[in-house]
């Protein structure tokens, strides 16, 4: 009974991670959204935190006026995923994606979406390069290179909830109220 | 004992989360890696030539898939790459009749074997493809320096980084394939580069003469998956005299080529090429004129246009048709006539190769129908002096058609 129970739990430890699963929205595309509460953070603090995240982790801000004015910031960013290669990795592609930031008083709501692979293939100086193709990354299929294909879906699952913890950090900050510093013409001596 | 089994137990699980997760490289971070590939094929030819090859009268009728009726190694490719973020340095290391092939003028024979013959495949010993090393002086300008494949043009040596198993006519007869010399790389954006460089000349290990070759390449890119390149090349090929001056000659070569993905599915590429040379020749990769004259200005040129359509992860089809005009007889692609006589040529060509991505892209199945024309020789005397072998070993077929399977493995 042990030996085979113990059999199971190895078993289960490899299926667990040979499955993928992303969020996805009502679109049925891949999203990760959810609505932050955060009391007595007001609008502006908000916003202005959002914004200095966004700058801070080298997102491309594509912010109109009417966003602005709506408290709403737009990015897009991008990161690499790996093909194993021998003794290093090489890039396969890159996840590309938007983030949404939209604030009210005492609550956010941020959203991941639009993700897509960008195909790179090796150019004549062995450097890997975009192709200019695209895939969405809600197919759930990659012929002949299916086990790398979800290998990227969990890079992206572990890579944006990363950025989720970050941001949610970044956003309750409070600013630190400034403090004058005085200077005394008394002695280092006296009492103060 | 059961401690122990249960520790191994949690090492196992442990391991198993560990080789299932991935990490970013930061940019800082230097990198070694090993990679390359083997490729084989095994094609035959509807002429069922006697010499059971593809290269034709001129010797040079194809480039790496030149045996037929037989299961053929081409390549084995060993890339070394160190990089950081102020440098580079790749050792290309090839083995096999190919790397022999692409490389001839840097290996162990006495001198290239053109005309009627499996020229320049049967040694198997270790070859240096590229051997080079790069310089980063800031994000935007670096230097490169040693021996590097050539700029021009839209196919390579390496399998893996061509669509189509067999090279076309415009590559093998009419760019060189590689160049030892320095050169430097602007990038002005992602969009925007331009490469100015020296070389000893093209395709020889050392330099037959003082003169240099002056190589440039400008890359711009329009529009997301739209790339052009506009390439040059300038030298003079002349053998050195007795007294290491070096006679009047010109060897240019100008290129446009580029890549549009049309769609996810669609991709479309071209390649138009002209090449030039007057006065005296010498190095390994050039030829005097089939008529003998170097005075006069001999040109040739060729045009290719490709594309190919995905219809899914696992397969994809591609289509390229070329247009190679050697009619000078400035280069190797030749017809001989009954008298001996050489004669340059003109020749037509359509591919058509299907791609199988396995293994998660490491092996690639590319099955392979290609037709080429040559132009005919007129004449009763010209019967038996055409470009390709029949099966009675006699030179009367001007076009041959020739199928087969190709693997690649990549690593």
């Amino acid at each position: 009974m042990k030996p085979a129970l113990t059999f199971l739990l190895i078993f289960c430890s490899f299926f667990a991670y040979s499955q993928s699963v992303l969020p996805t929205y009502e679109s049925g595309k891949v999203a990760f959204i959810e609505v932050v509460k955060t009391d007595s953070l007001g609008k502006e603090l908000l916003y202005e935190n959002a914004g200095k995240w966004l700058q801070a982790n080298n997102f491309q801000i594509q912010v109109s006026a009417e966003d602005s004015i709506a408290g709403k910031w737009v990015a897009r960013q991008s990161f690499p995923v790996y093909a194993r290669g021998y003794v290093s990795k090489k890039i396969h592609g890159k996840i590309n994606y938007t983030l949404t930031v939209a604030v009210k008083e005492n609550r956010y709501k941020y959203e991941f979406s639009n993700f897509t692979f960008d195909y790179y293939k090796e150019n004549r100086n062995y450097e890997m390069v975009p192709t200019g193709k695209h895939k969405a990354l809600e197919e759930t299929k990659a012929s002949g290179w299916q086990s790398l294909w979800e290998q990227h879906q969990k890079t992206t699952q572990r890579t944006v909830n990363t950025m989720i913890g970050s941001l949610k950090t970044a956003m309750i900050d409070i600013p630190k109220p400034k403090t004058e510093t005085v200077l005394s013409k008394k002695s280092a001596s006296q009492d103060w | 004992m059961r401690k122990i089994f249960y520790l191994l137990l949690l090492c196992v699980i442990i391991t198993s989360q560990v080789f299932a997760q991935d990490s970013t490289a930061t940019a800082d971070k230097s990198t070694f890696s090993i990679s390359g590939y083997i490729d084989s094929y095994y094609f035959t030819n509807f002429n069922r030539p006697a010499s059971r090859d593809n290269m034709g009268q001129s010797g040079v009728g194809r480039g790496f898939d030149r045996r037929v009726d037989q299961f053929s190694l081409g390549m084995v490719q060993t890339l070394f790459k160190y990089t950081n973020r102020k440098s580079e340095m790749v050792a290309d290391l090839a083995f096999g009749p190919n790397a022999q092939y692409g490389n001839y003028g840097n290996v162990p024979v006495l001198s290239p074997a053109y005309g009627y013959a499996v020229g320049n495949d049967n040694f198997s010993g270790v070859i240096i493809k590229q051997a080079y090393f790069k310089y980063n002086a800031t994000d935007k300008l670096s230097f490169t320096a040693g021996q590097f494949g050539t700029h021009i043009g839209y196919e390579l040596i390496d399998a893996p980084l061509n669509y189509h198993y067999s090279i076309n006519h415009t590559f093998n007869s009419g760019i060189p394939f590689y160049h030892t010399g320095l050169k430097g790389s602007y990038a002005f954006s992602d969009k925007v580069g331009l490469m100015l460089g020296v070389a000893n000349g093209f395709d020889y290990i050392f330099d037959n003469n003082r003169a240099k070759a002056i190589i440039g390449q400008l890359f711009v890119s329009p529009a997301e998956g739209f790339n052009v390149y506009f390439n040059y090349m300038r030298s003079n090929e002349a053998n050195a005299d007795s007294l290491g001056k070096t006679p009047d000659g010109n060897f240019s070569v100008y290129d446009i080529n580029g890549t549009y993905q049309l769609t996810d599915k669609f991709m479309m590429a071209f390649w138009v090429m002209l090449g030039s040379q007057k006065g005296q020749v010498g190095a390994p990769g050039t030829f005097t004129p089939a008529d003998g004259d170097t005075d006069e200005t001999k040109t040739w040129g060729g045009a290719n246009i490709y594309g190919v359509y995905s219809f899914s992860d696992l397969f994809s089809l591609g289509f390229r048709g070329e247009l190679f005009d050697n009619t000078s007889g400035a280069r190797g692609l030749r017809n001989v006539d009954s008298f001996g006589n050489a004669h340059g040529t003109s020749v037509t060509t359509y591919t058509l190769t299907g791609t199988f991505t396995l293994a998660d892209g490491h092996l690639l199945l590319k099955p392979e129908l290609r037709f080429d024309n040559f132009k005919k020789l007129e004449g009763d005397s010209e019967i038996a002096s055409q470009q390709f072998m029949d099966s009675d070993g006699n030179f009367t077929k001007n076009s041959q058609t020739t199928f087969g399977v190709a693997a690649i493995y990549k690593f």
